[in-house]
């Protein structure tokens, strides 16, 4: 039996071409593969620049408890019994925006040329367009047992160099972060 | 063995040629016996654009074995790499162009 | 917000500041067709619109922002826009290109290329938010460093995705070195030719963009397969490798193999290097192995000093920067990161900033300029304190010597005299950059011929370097092209086709190092012609054969001569410093005691008019050469001048 899958950001700090280049090839790939066209506001995999030199590509966790499927009061949010994941239903969706406030890694988006929630389905039944573009081999498409021991042994390493990671960070300002702290 | 040999900028400069034909004896077989071969026919100012103060090939040199994906000299094994009679081998500066 | 079916946007934005006008007009097909995009386009308008009468501070002087036409696309390291002027560096064609992501963000909001004429009454910012388009006051702004400058925009808009354009201190003082910068300090610069001092000299602060329309792709299918082949490649061919795990600091090896650094102002070609070892940038001083957009090859590098005196800098690094550093005899990391930070940060160009800076620092060594001068400062050849300071001397104006620099080499050398045009490097105004060509003629002729001052970006002068001789004679017409020292026939066609085959890449916002440098003359024809072809086929829906796609970059090469002609340039002015004629290359090495042979130089240059159809005398292009690529206007308008041959 298929197991649920999420695409995770498998970073391998202790490679220098581990880490997300920030690129951006998976935004566009993404697009492509859910409209036909290179839009990475339409991407449902999203990388966030911070300080100089940091790129994180933030997926979709495909929650166990949805907070986009329980804030969407019109049924637009269904589970797929064969991907074991929620996705947009298109037609019920009213572009109401109550699950894009509510998602804790604002990873579900309005689609500015749709105008309708967009989310992560795993590209359906093929292989993850962002997965199979990813030039770094960051992102994978893991089951949560996969995921589990992918975490394990970045814990590890991260454990490792723990201190050499933070040095690296060149601090600076970076506005996304100042208005978190400020929230407090 | 005889080894068709094409040298790339500057080492041909260095060698006064780009292509030649070096001979190999009896048991030398590897790309290490080929380097050390032209070391001695070409001297002292071929042997500087390969080597650094340490004795190693200096980074950015590369050769491509018969057209085949280059072995770089910085791969753990790369010198001991064996050449067959007739094998065609190019000297490149993989990293020109700036 | 539009939707798109192919990778053009379909329309050109127009601004003129004085009037605070705001138009698009559609992209035509007679732009589209014959130039494809990107410094395509930009360059014949620039030809079409600001003829020689108008100055280059002048309102009327034109801002062209043009992405490449694959920008925006998912085809690898398409990331390239083009930004075009009239230069107040070299008073001819200007032209320079960011690997930035704002190109592509400007093609998501409707437009393929943005003209800005004209002058506002005070700073202001151009904002284009889709279909909002408007200028606002940057009062606040101006004054700001390129990094503050970005955060501030993002931070007021609160568009966290917000793409920026912006000018630094040395933009606003109208510093003929300064640069245009993407997203802050670094991620990305329209450098060369002073185009900072332009967008300043119209008081245009910043550009502010978000676009979230599509950008299209006509076939998938052959986009995806020319991608696959791609791949290949780069993970073969050694050059895209030794990028991706060094960057851009891997060239240090090639000039250490050559001898041919130009370090201390382009005297020595051995030097000293061993500190600036990429290796040693690679362990001590990388941040990580970063990405312009789109592009898997991941050669950019931001570097950050961990201890000591500059403790907590950070920079983007290239290599030209650390190439520079060491013109100015800087032979350690932590200077060039912080010399990069400084120029990053207000608005310099690293290119023409460094080879000011050591004829400055030439000049003081030869007591041309003193101690008073300098206002105390040491300014001698790997003096970090001194290069660091009149670096942002310069930046800000200050002082007379600093303000007499701000206007770069060659007009520095004119208005300090007393014999320092010797010390002055620099083609056409543009100063020197790369490697030194003394002992590689077609190198040498290379940097006389680029249409924007000396520079090695405008054709591939490596070329040589990785032909074999059978190769040579299919091409060239001859073996010895292949061969550097004693080769001549045939090179001065190989330069004609390494210089309309890297135009391509400007025209399709096509990455150099990821399409037009390669370790071997197959790979390199298949990226930067074959591949690149079907990349522009598949995402344009169009069918150009790859003739096609070459004639387009000699087109273009063709309407940028022109311009230059136009401006009053001659075959006298392709030329280099007769230092590299005259002087032997200092410092032992691989090439010590070279120079540049003249007769070979001439002979080269010649064979190259040949080719280009140009007449030999005088540089002039021919009514054929002209209306063979298309370009009748461009010859009626230069006959007119009397500035074509036979005319």
């Amino acid at each position: 039996m298929a197991k649920k899958k999420r695409i995770i950001y498998t970073n391998r700090p202790w490679e220098a071409t581990g880490i997300c280049s920030g690129c951006r090839l998976c935004e566009l790939y993404c697009s492509l593969q859910a409209n036909g066209t290179f839009n990475p506001y339409r991407s449902r995999v999203r990388v966030v620049e911070m300080a100089t030199g940091i790129d994180i590509p933030v997926t979709c966790q495909q929650c166990q408890d949805p907070a986009c499927q329980a804030a969407c009061e019109f049924d637009a949010i269904v589970f797929d019994p064969k991907l074991k994941i929620v996705v947009v239903s298109e037609e019920n969706c009213t572009s109401c925006q109550a699950c894009v406030g509510a998602c804790p890694y604002g990873i579900i988006t309005m689609d500015p040329v749709s105008n309708k929630a967009i989310k992560c389905d795993l590209c359906g039944d093929s292989e993850p367009a962002c997965v199979e573009i990813c030039p770094s081999r960051v992102l994978g498409a893991l089951d949560d047992l996969a995921a589990a021991e992918f975490n394990r042994r970045r814990a590890a390493a991260l454990l490792a160099i723990d201190d050499e990671l933070l040095r690296a960070r060149p601090g600076g300002e970076d506005p996304v972060m100042k208005k978190l702290e400020k929230k407090g | 063995m005889r080894i068709r040999v094409h040298l790339y900028p500057p080492l041909n400069n260095a060698a006064g040629r780009s292509r030649l034909e070096v001979v190999l004896d009896g048991d030398e077989d590897s790309l290490q016996a080929l380097i050390d071969k032209m070391v001695e026919q070409f001297g002292d100012q071929f042997r500087k654009l390969l080597y650094d103060d340490r004795g190693r090939i200096v980074a950015g040199w590369c050769v491509f074995i018969n057209q085949k994906p280059p072995v770089y000299f910085n791969q753990p094994d790369a010198l001991a790499t064996l050449l067959c009679d007739g094998d065609e081998i190019s000297f490149l500066l993989a990293l020109a162009g700036g | 917000m539009k939707s798109a079916k192919n990778c053009y946007a379909g329309k050109i934005l127009r601004i003129d500041l004085t009037s605070g006008s705001i138009n698009s007009e559609a992209l035509e097909d007679d732009l589209v067709g014959p130039l494809i995009g990107g410094r395509g386009i930009a360059s014949k308008i620039l030809y079409d619109e600001v003829p020689p009468e108008i100055e280059p501070f002048d309102p009327e002087n034109l801002l062209i922002f043009a992405p490449g036409a694959l920008h925006g696309t998912g085809v690898p390291a398409a990331s390239r826009t083009t930004l075009t002027c009239r230069s107040p560096l070299t008073h001819m064609h200007g032209d320079g290109h960011s690997g930035a992501q704002w190109g592509g963000e400007l093609k998501r909001a409707g437009y393929d290329v943005l003209v800005i004429k004209g002058r506002a009454q005070k700073p202001v910012t151009l904002i284009i938010d889709d279909d909002r388009v408007e200028l606002a006051d940057a009062d606040r702004l101006w004054g700001m460093l390129t990094s503050r400058t970005h955060t501030a925009l993002r931070d007021e808009t609160n568009i966290a995705d917000l793409q920026t354009v912006c000018i630094g201190p040395a933009g606003e003082n109208r510093v003929r070195l300064s640069a245009v910068f993407h997203n802050g300090a670094d991620k990305g610069v329209n450098a060369r030719c002073g185009m900072g001092a332009v967008m300043g000299a119209k008081n245009l602060k910043a550009i502010a963009t978000r676009g979230t329309g599509d950008i299209g792709v006509v076939d998938i299918e052959s986009l995806k397969a020319a991608y696959k082949e791609y791949v290949e490649i780069i993970n073969t061919d050694p050059h895209p490798v030794g990028g991706t795990r060094y960057g851009t600091c891997r060239f240090m090896y090639h000039r250490v193999q050559f001898g041919i650094h130009g370090a201390e102002n382009w005297n020595y070609g051995a030097y000293p290097w061993e500190k600036l070892d990429p290796e040693i940038f690679r362990s001590d001083y990388q941040i990580k192995a970063g990405s312009c957009v789109a592009c898997p090859i991941r050669c950019r590098r931001d570097y950050r000093v961990v201890s000591g005196p500059f403790a907590g800098t950070t920079a983007k690094v290239e290599w030209e920067t650390i190439a520079r550093s060491l013109t100015c005899g800087i032979k350690e990391p932590e200077g060039v990161i912080a010399w990069a930070n400084i120029c990053n940060h207000y608005g310099l160009d690293i290119e023409g900033t460094g080879d000011t800076v050591a004829f400055a620092m030439e000049c003081f060594e030869n007591g041309i300029i003193t101690a008073k001068d300098t206002d105390g400062l040491s300014l001698r050849f790997g003096d970090t304190e001194a290069f660091l300071e009149i670096t942002r001397r310069i930046a800000m104006r200050e002082g007379d010597l600093a303000d007499t620099l701000a206007e770069g080499t060659k007009r520095a050398a004119e208005t300090i005299g007393a014999g320092s045009e010797r010390f002055a490097m620099h083609v056409k105004g543009g100063e020197m950059t790369a490697g030194d060509p003394r002992g590689m003629p077609v190198r040498a002729v290379s940097y006389a011929t680029s249409t924007r001052g000396s520079d090695h970006l405008r054709s591939n002068p490596y070329i040589e370097e990785i032909m074999k001789p059978e190769e040579a004679l299919k091409w060239w017409g001859s073996e010895e092209a292949a061969d550097i020292a004693k080769g001549l026939k045939g090179k001065g066609r190989m330069l004609k086709f390494s210089e309309d085959l890297v135009t391509i890449g400007d025209i399709l916002g096509l990455c150099k190092f990821a399409f037009y440098r390669s370790a071997t003359f197959p790979w390199l024809y298949q990226k930067g012609v074959t591949l690149a072809t079907r990349f522009y086929n598949a995402c344009s829906g169009r069918n150009l054969s790859e003739e096609e796609m070459l004639l387009t970059g000699e087109r273009v090469w063709n309407i940028e001569k022109a311009y230059n002609t136009r401006c009053g340039a001659s075959r006298a002015d392709d030329t280099i410093p007769q230092r590299f004629f005259k002087e032997a290359l200092k410092g032992g090495g691989p090439s010590g005691g070279t120079v540049v042979d003249r007769e070979k130089f001439e002979a080269i240059l010649n064979e190259y008019y040949e080719d280009r159809k140009f007449d030999p005398q005088t540089g002039l292009q021919t009514r054929a050469g002209l209306e063979r690529l298309g370009l009748n206007d461009v010859a009626d308008d230069l006959a007119a001048r009397g500035k074509l041959f036979g005319n």
